[in-house]
């Protein structure tokens, strides 16, 4: 459905978006996360052809943006960053119909369709009211209304929740929620991580241009539900390392008057064992404490480099 | 049909926003009403050595320079208004989404607000016709030099547009460029030395001003040489204005700058 080749962009001697390859099937409802500056938005725009890329392409249902761009603009909608996106003094009726018209779109045409969304995004009640009086979370919703009327295959949406509260996020998360039932492929940017874990089913981190992880929602709950206990004692000897190592899957982090083991265990019990292990090989326990892996704690991860996010197998 | 569709559209929003603010607008006509009435009253109480006739003349070709400046005015700065304003907004990102171009997009309502301008000056014509007592004989080759000249200016307005996707803010280039209009539309040129004269004559305005003023105040007789030059004048501004819009847009969609402002 939508795929970038070798996508990349450098403004002098800065590159922010570096040699990006990915395909991004029918469907797929795609969270793409980053710190600042990873290039996120940068990406976006140039899907929707309003950055020109400084090498690659992006395709959309098997149109270049560089070679047919009218094909590939008909297919895309977004709601970007930062924007209004949608004219305030008009209503949201006027809003959607200019923005269909804009489209080639006649009124008509598109009636049926505009009264399904206002009351799918419950604008109803403020279909005639200009849209500089609505609240945040309302201009978002009418924004969005506003890129899906020509029925586009594939929606961007940029930092969505951006300045809502949290009524508001829980508002716009229902609406995209209702949108997944209509099978359309959409990208989806933000710092909300529980926003876009409790939508996506895919996961793209960037950072510093390059993608970083790219994995399915499944590797997340793996990752999440594997058991991890974090155990500060008071040293280790080489030979005892290797000892360790090979019995349990852990990872080693030595400070000057103390070590932390990440051990990642098959159930709750065989913390007993790695204990024990320890004590036998001399060494005192100064804490210990189960370590619970979210989103959150791979971005971390993944952005900090602290640790390569392990692939964990299957069921 | 889509084509249409967007025609459709842009005169639904131009209407609607017109409405929305319209003590600003009334605010504008009357303004526009009240310099010329004020010119006009200042040209009447200052020439009173002149016969009733060059009195009449004067007023005549000052009320077609001050109307055309009015017109060709509004439509130079459109461009720049538009964008700018579009920028400040956020929605210019939102409309270069279109498998419709940006430049068929400006097209689209650069024809729509000469056809709002044509309307507004008719307007404000006819009220100072009434207030002033002046009469115009609107014929054929005023029309015509009217139409051509639209070319240039849109494509001048082109330009401005252009150089607000680069540069964001310049405004003040579109008021000094209005400025300088006002004064080759009320100033007779022929008093300027010629190579000055050439060089303002070269611009999409001063000549079509100046040959409306003759036709009105003069009942100056228009040759083919003079439409030749004037369509000639018109077509290259309009050319290099289309030209320098869309390298300025291709430049702005490198650099990413169209969500700055």
């Amino acid at each position: 459905m939508l795929k970038y080749n070798m996508l990349s962009k450098q403004y002098k001697d800065h590159v922010v978006v570096n040699n990006l390859n990915i395909e991004i099937n029918d469907k797929d409802i795609v969270g793409f996360l980053g710190p600042n500056g990873a290039g996120k938005t940068t990406t976006i725009k140039m899907s929707c052809g309003l950055i020109t890329p400084t090498k690659g392409d992006v395709e959309c249902c098997g149109y270049s943006l560089k070679k047919d761009r009218k094909q590939y603009l008909k297919n895309i909608g977004a709601v970007l960053e930062g924007n209004r996106n949608i004219y305030w003094k008009l209503s949201p009726v006027e809003n959607i119909e200019y923005f269909a018209g804009m489209k080639g779109i006649g009124k008509k045409k598109i009636r049926n369709q505009m009264d399904e969304y206002l009351e799918m995004f419950s604008l109803t009640e403020k279909r005639n009211m200009e849209c500089g009086k609505l609240s945040r979370g309302m201009q978002q919703k009418v924004a969005i209304c506003c890129s899906l009327i020509h029925n586009p295959k594939v929606l961007f949406l940029d930092e969505p929740t951006l300045g809502l509260d949290v009524q508001s996020v829980l508002l716009i998360r229902d609406v995209l929620k209702n949108l997944i039932k209509e099978d359309r492929t959409m990208i989806i940017t933000s710092h909300d991580l529980n926003f876009i874990s409790s939508l996506c089913n895919r996961i793209i981190i960037i950072n510093n241009g390059t993608m970083v992880l790219d994995e399915d929602i499944d590797f997340l709950n793996r990752y999440s539900e594997s058991i991890v206990y974090a155990v500060e004692a008071d040293g280790v000897r080489d030979d005892t390392e290797k000892i360790i190592k090979a019995k349990f899957d852990v990872e080693i982090e030595k400070f000057e008057d103390s070590v932390e083991f990440m051990v990642t265990l098959n159930n709750d019990n065989e913390i007993l064992d790695f204990l024990n292990l320890l004590k036998s090989n001399g060494m005192n326990i100064k804490d210990i404490y189960k370590k619970k892996s979210d989103l959150e704690d791979i971005f971390t991860e993944v952005i900090g480099n602290k640790k390569t996010v392990k692939s964990v197998p299957e069921n | 049909m889509e084509i249409l569709n967007i025609f459709k559209s842009e005169t639904k929003k131009m209407l609607i926003i017109q409405r929305r603010y319209f003590l600003n607008f009334l605010a504008d006509m009357l303004v526009y009403y009240f310099v010329f009435i004020g010119l006009y009253i200042f040209i009447k109480s200052n020439m009173n050595i002149m016969s009733a006739e060059e009195i009449n003349r004067a007023v005549t070709t000052q009320f077609v320079g001050y109307i055309c400046w009015f017109f060709f005015s509004f439509t130079i700065s459109f461009m720049n208004n538009g964008i700018y304003r579009e920028l400040l907004e956020g929605t210019f990102e939102q409309v270069c989404i279109n498998h419709h171009s940006i430049m068929e997009i400006y097209v689209i309502r650069l024809i729509i607000y000469f056809i709002r301008n044509i309307v507004l000056i008719l307007l404000l014509s006819l009220l100072l016709m009434i207030s002033t007592n002046i009469k115009l004989d609107i014929g054929m080759d005023t029309i015509m030099i009217f139409m051509i000249s639209l070319l240039g200016i849109a494509g001048f307005s082109f330009m401005i547009g252009g150089a607000t996707l680069i540069y964001k803010n310049v405004g003040q280039l579109s008021f000094i460029i209005s400025i300088l209009f006002l004064g080759t539309s009320i100033v007779d040129l022929s008093v300027l030395p010629s190579k000055i004269q050439k060089i303002i004559y070269s611009l999409p305005f001063t000549k079509s001003v100046s040959l409306l003023k003759n036709i009105e105040g003069a009942n100056y007789n228009i040759g083919g040489q003079d439409i030749l030059f004037l369509f000639i004048n018109s077509i290259a501004y309009l050319i290099l204005g289309i030209v320098i819009f869309k390298l300025s847009f291709k430049k702005a969609a490198k650099e990413g700058s169209f969500s700055r402002f």
